[in-house]
């Protein structure tokens, strides 16, 4: 049996508020995302918001690993609305053209004993070496619920837009 | 049919120049390269992984690269604009003072690599432990829109890898 399995892919082909993806199987061990996102928002890089199963309840905490200077620095969120801290979209004044690259696991996502973490790596690529015009970094997410994931949503959380060739691909992760 | 397929391994049996892979197939959505690798650089413990794309090389400043790092007990970060696309941090032979047997090991993220509305953004996770001792999440750009084709990989200062370098090239689907 195959290892990976393609669940969802998505290029945009225009602008949209959100990538939303519904009734995940439960038939796998882990879910991988891989997205290449742009936003409109005035900014070089974009926070993105990570919901599962559409909560929109103040369950979710993140531990952060990021630079975007000579410094390296560390922070954490609780009991927010969503995962946040998730730089995975170049905004509209970084370089033309250039999209943010976001990988995301979620290990054992439809075990119903288990709290959910998520593990995030991402980096805002910019022709620039100027502070805060480009931004790397890692996220350690949690969700407070027990419940299996069958629903993934990110959210550009200033409101802005996923722009067109946006693309989200969502696979499925089995074992042995 | 498989979703990660392996494209192409090279295995070093002598120390070579630089690594090439060419005629990418664009039938896959990312890509990714496993590396254990190490440079013959004498004067150093520590090497830079210098990447071309479609051999888009010297004199081109199409490319820009940023880093963060624990090397040893400190942490910090950097990066260069407008110039060459160089990963951080592979290990070197420092004219055989690093362990003989030592190399680094990299995971190297390519997406959307044939998209032509994009240009070609890489990140990459990379580490070693002994006389350099580092790990490092970095990412690079390469100003161009163009479908990856060829994937050229060196050294900044080198002039080989080490007999026992291996790289592999895997291609994701996504239908």
């Amino acid at each position: 049996m195959a290892a990976f399995t393609v669940i969802d892919h998505t290029e945009l082909s225009g602008n949209a508020a959100s990538y939303d993806v519904t009734s995940i199987p439960s038939s796998y061990d882990h879910l991988y995302l891989v997205i290449s996102t742009r936003t409109d928002d005035v900014v070089y890089f974009d926070q993105l918001g990570l919901r599962l199963n559409g909560d929109t309840g103040t369950n979710y905490s993140w531990t952060r690993l990021n630079a975007g200077t000579s410094a390296v620095t560390s922070g954490r969120g609780s009991s927010d609305t969503s995962i946040e801290y998730l730089y995975g979209a170049t905004g509209s004044s970084a370089l033309a053209d250039t999209f943010g690259t976001m990988t995301m696991w979620i290990p054992n996502y439809a075990n119903t004993s288990n709290f959910k973490q998520t593990l995030h790596q991402w980096a805002q690529e910019n022709n620039s070496t100027t502070d805060w015009q480009w931004f790397v970094g890692m996220i350690a997410g949690l969700w407070q619920d027990t419940s299996a994931v069958d629903q993934i949503t990110l959210t550009p959380l200033d409101g802005d837009n996923f722009v067109q060739y946006s693309t989200f691909t969502l696979y499925g992760v089995t074992g042995a | 049919m498989a979703v990660i397929e392996a494209i192409e391994t090279v295995y070093l049996e002598a120390d070579a120049t630089s690594v090439t892979f060419s005629s990418i197939p664009t039938t896959y959505e990312h890509l990714q390269i496993r590396m254990h690798l190490k440079s013959d650089r004498s004067s150093s413990s520590v090497d830079g992984l210098q990447i071309d794309f479609n051999d888009d090389g010297h004199p081109s400043t199409a490319y820009s690269y940023h880093w963060m790092r624990g090397s040893s007990t400190t942490a910090s970060a950097g990066g260069l604009a407008s110039g060459r696309l160089r990963l951080q941090n592979m290990i070197a032979a420092q004219g055989g003072v690093t362990d003989a047997a030592n190399f680094s090991t990299v995971i190297l993220d390519i997406l959307d690599y044939r998209n032509a509305n994009k240009n070609t953004t890489v990140m990459a996770l990379m580490g070693s432990t002994g006389n350099w001792s580092t790990v490092s999440f970095e990412s690079g750009l390469w100003d161009n829109t163009d479908a990856v084709t060829k994937i050229l990989l060196d050294q900044v200062n080198g002039p080989n890898f080490m007999r026992g370098s291996e790289f592999t090239l895997y291609g994701l689907k996504s239908s």
